[in-house]
């Protein structure tokens, strides 16, 4: 695998690529970075999802979907997610290389070709997307904003984000909220994406073998047609008010979840974040981890008991799912544990382990094209974009001293807790 | 002595090894050449349905629902110390997973490779139950078993097979209950342990940056020679027929969830790769988003994009699914069985299966990207009885004859059920 080759083909648009001949296939992604806003986010999610229903020239979901079987079973999706501050709204396509077609079918151009139709040259009439594609798009947003509360983990987990960041941006749902969501409509979907070609900062991905040189050419033809007026984005390190949040929800269900929320002062702009992700891998990252060792295999109270580094907004989250009745003996657990780690309880072989485990999940990354497309997506706003072996190198030398330096930073923030009625 | 076959696939050029290793083990290794890290997976022919089964012609043993998973839980503690803390020196991430048909054991890693193998073959190999480590992990599958029950899609999918099978213990939950799990002792645990943890009935895959040499060394000094005895497993005859075409359960849900079965015919044996395209092609051509129905279901609002389809087959099991998020799971199966009966009658169209069989052949030459996903289909292919590169192969070569031929044996309209999970 060859590194990143970065070029920059507008204001804030830049081409990478990552060439690797290893797969037999092809992914392409264009990923647009945007400030999260409530009177926006709404709007953003709809129109990244309607985009992938059609375009000028395959102006129905069949016809599109019939091309992209055509082939040899090339795959357009969306996804919606949420980095810090920021929404970021990707569109991506993959299929197989050309070298294994039947015949001299040019797959990967072809897809490219797609994904640039799909981008500048949606199915609109008259400044609006068809009602048939916005009715579907609104629906299935709808729908996903109710089965993220489906699953109580996830459920609970953004709620716990929410109270978190009741002030900042954010602890908007990804996806905004439904009452936006049905306010708008398709002459509003029209101007969003508009507004989305000028003000998004956009990063274009190719990860395989094929021809991504005549790629750049299209997508830089295009962008130059477009003034550009690329909105500030930027990510505020989470600051605790100092007090304890704790907010407890009652469910019918069989399980109690409990989800912590910690300050750490640490973010992805400050060098030490490195040391903060080893931090909270000893705390709860692996099977060696404080949490696993404590609270589920010591004490049997739990199955799952893990924590999670936000890097951008520089958190931590701990989350459990335990009997009801357990919740505050598990809650005393978890901050037990905590407490060690805080005050410097960190045993060689704790930095050791989960030094080894983070460093050989990177060294594996490489090895998938969807690791490397999302690793390189998730850091290409940092100053300077390091390659997973970097990242192996700095968790390497971190040292136990740095460790200690900043462990006392992680402070409790916010307890929430769903529980089971009884 | 160690057999080992070369099988290479005429498509590709990939190829892989096959070794009946002379413990009566058998193995694939499947090198990927500039990859940085391997993947290894020890598996036993276990699963959850296992519960009724004699050794060497004795006499019929019956243990608890769900003892193959806690016993996965169970076998990380050896005599000497856990596995988790063996990986943890290492660097490994390892898991391991128990179905309907399977325990398997697993590893991921970029270093110390050799010394990662030597721990995965060396802990399975090492059972250590005593009363009190039994007791300990009651509370931890407790909680697993209570996250699934909170779980929708479990749920949902738990629900169908109660539907479709009246004494297929497919239709028991993998994990089992609170209630079966109590009766788990540590006799019980060597008891299936014993039996089905011999290598004779095993399978060990890894792929990845790796020799061929390497793994034949290190398996030469770990694995102890299994002699070999006869398992028969006893299943209840199973009818055709479902038993009951409906079912709904009330869960804390805000857009309600469906799962619909086809129970299919079941054969001698499992599905050959030959039939598994076929069927997959089939799908792929009715129920994908570039077909009619699709459209259809999308534009009447019955779907959304988390509708999918699945083959589910496994020994004396064989359905088809499908399943996702309906405001009307009723009238979105209906809508199903109505185009099922269309097709069988008006016939396939010819443009269609020529697209779709282009789209299985892409899919199946992307999962060989993967080393994990390489190792979970070599498994499989070796515990269904069929040989990997096969399916590609015929992926290549079937006919629409063959694919109408296969339509009128499957997908009866007088034979699925549904199950719905909504909400208060």
């Amino acid at each position: 695998m060859e590194i990143l080759k970065r070029e920059q083909i507008g204001n804030n648009v830049f081409f990478n690529t990552v060439k690797d001949n290893r797969f037999k296939t092809m992914k392409m992604s264009v990923s647009a970075y945007l400030p999260l806003k409530k009177e926006t986010a709404s709007q953003n999610a709809l129109l990244c999802d309607i985009l992938t229903r059609s375009c000028k020239e395959y102006n129905t979901l069949a016809i599109l979907e019939k091309k992209l079987l055509s082939l040899y079973g090339a795959s357009l999706s969306s996804h919606i997610k949420k980095e810090g501050d920021l929404q970021v709204l990707t569109i991506s396509i993959s299929g197989l290389d050309d070298r294994y077609a039947f015949d001299e079918t040019k797959i990967s151009s072809e897809l490219a070709e797609i994904l640039c139709k799909i981008i500048f040259e949606p199915n609109v009439e008259n400044e609006k997307f068809t009602e048939r594609d916005f009715k579907q798009s609104l629906r299935q947003i709808l729908d996903t904003m109710d089965s993220e509360f489906n699953e109580k983990r996830i459920y609970s987990v953004s709620r716990c984000l929410e109270i978190m960041n009741q002030n900042s941006p954010a602890g908007i749902n990804r996806l905004g909220d439904k009452e936006s969501a049905e306010k708008t409509t398709p002459e509003k979907l029209y101007h969003a994406w508009e507004n989305l070609l000028k003000t998004a900062r956009f990063e274009i991905m190719y990860v395989g073998e094929g021809d991504s040189a005549s790629a750049l050419k299209v997508f830089k033809n295009k962008f130059e047609n477009i003034e550009r007026n690329p909105e500030i984005l930027s990510t505020e390190t989470f600051e605790s008010d100092g007090k304890v949040k704790e907010v407890i929800e009652e469910m019918e269900l069989s399980q109690s979840k409990l989800v912590m929320g910690f300050e750490t002062g640490v973010s992805a702009d400050n060098d030490k974040y490195y040391t903060m992700m080893l931090l909270s891998a000893i705390l709860g990252g692996t099977p060696s981890a404080k949490l696993f060792t404590n609270v589920r295999e010591k004490q049997s109270l739990c199955y799952y008991c893990i924590s999670r580094y936000y890097r951008r907004k520089g958190y931590i989250i701990v989350e459990s799912g335990v009997e009801g009745a357990n919740l505050e003996k598990a809650k005393k657990a978890i901050l037990n544990e905590v407490k060690e780690l805080t005050s410097g309880n960190i045993t060689d072989f704790e930095i050791e382990s989960a030094k080894l485990a983070m460093i050989n999940s990177y060294k594996s990354i490489t090895d998938t094209v969807t690791g490397i497309e999302t690793w390189y997506l998730t850091r290409i706003l940092d100053d300077k974009v390091d390659t997973p072996e970097e990242t192996a190198e700095k968790i390497k030398s971190v040292t136990k001293e740095q460790l200690l330096e900043i462990a006392a930073n992680i402070k409790l923030d916010t307890v929430y807790m769903l529980k089971n009625k009884d | 002595m160690n057999d080992i076959k070369e099988i290479k696939s005429v498509r590709t050029g990939d190829k892989y090894y096959k070794v009946n290793h002379k413990s009566g083990l058998t193995i694939y290794i499947y090198p990927k050449e500039k990859y940085s890290s391997a993947y290894a997976i020890f598996g036993t022919k276990y699963g959850s349905i296992n519960t009724a089964f004699s050794v060497d012609g004795g006499e019929r043993i019956t243990v608890p629902d769900g003892i193959a998973h806690y016993l996965e839980h169970k076998l990380f503690e050896s005599e000497d110390g856990d596995a988790f803390t063996k990986y943890a020196k290492t660097g490994a991430s390892a898991n391991a997973y128990t179905s309907f048909e399977k325990t398997c054991y697993l590893f991921s890693c970029s270093d110390n490779f050799k010394a990662n193998l030597e721990i995965l073959l060396d802990f399975v190999q090492s059972p250590y139950f005593t009363a009190e480590t039994v007791a300990k992990e009651q509370g931890i599958i407790g909680q697993e078993i209570k996250m699934y029950d909170d779980s929708p899609d479990w749920r949902v999918m738990f629900n169908l097979l109660k539907c479709l099978y009246h004494n297929h213990p497919v239709k028991i939950d993998i994990a089992g209950t609170v209630e079966t799990i109590a009766e788990i002792t540590a006799e019980k645990l060597y008891q299936v342990y014993n039996t089905f943890y011999n290598l004779n009935n095993m399978v060990l895959c890894v792929t990845g940056n790796i020799t061929v040499e390497e793994i034949i060394e290190i398996c030469d000094k770990e694995l102890k020679e299994n002699k070999q005895h006869s398992i028969v497993n006893f299943f209840e005859n199973e009818p055709y027929e479902i038993v009951k075409p409906y079912i709904e359960q009330k869960l804390t849900v805000s857009v309600p969830l469906f799962n619909f079965g086809f129970k299919e015919k079941v054969g001698d044996r499992m599905l050959t790769a030959k039939e598994n395209a076929e069927i997959d092609v089939l799908l792929t051509m009715l129920f994908s988003p570039s077909s009619e129905l699709y459209s259809e279901l999308l534009d009447e609002g019955l779907i959304n994009s988390s509708f999918s389809y699945e083959v589910f087959e496994g020994p004396g099991y064989f359905s088809i699914l499908f399943g996702g998020e309906s405001r009307n799971p009723e009238k979105a199966a209906e809508k199903i069985k109505a185009y099922i009966s269309k097709i069988k009658s008006e016939g396939l169209s010819k443009e269609d299966f020529e697209a779709s069989k282009r789209a299985c052949y892409g899919d199946s030459l992307s999962s060989l990207n993967n080393i994990e996903s390489i190792a979970n289909s070599l498994i499989n292919s070796h515990f269904s009885e069929n040989e990997f590169f096969e399916y590609t192969d015929a992926l290549a070569k079937i006919t629409f004859e063959d694919a109408e031929k296969r339509l009128s044996k499957i997908l009866d309209v007088n034979n699925c059920a549904l199950s719905v999970v909504k909400g208060e």
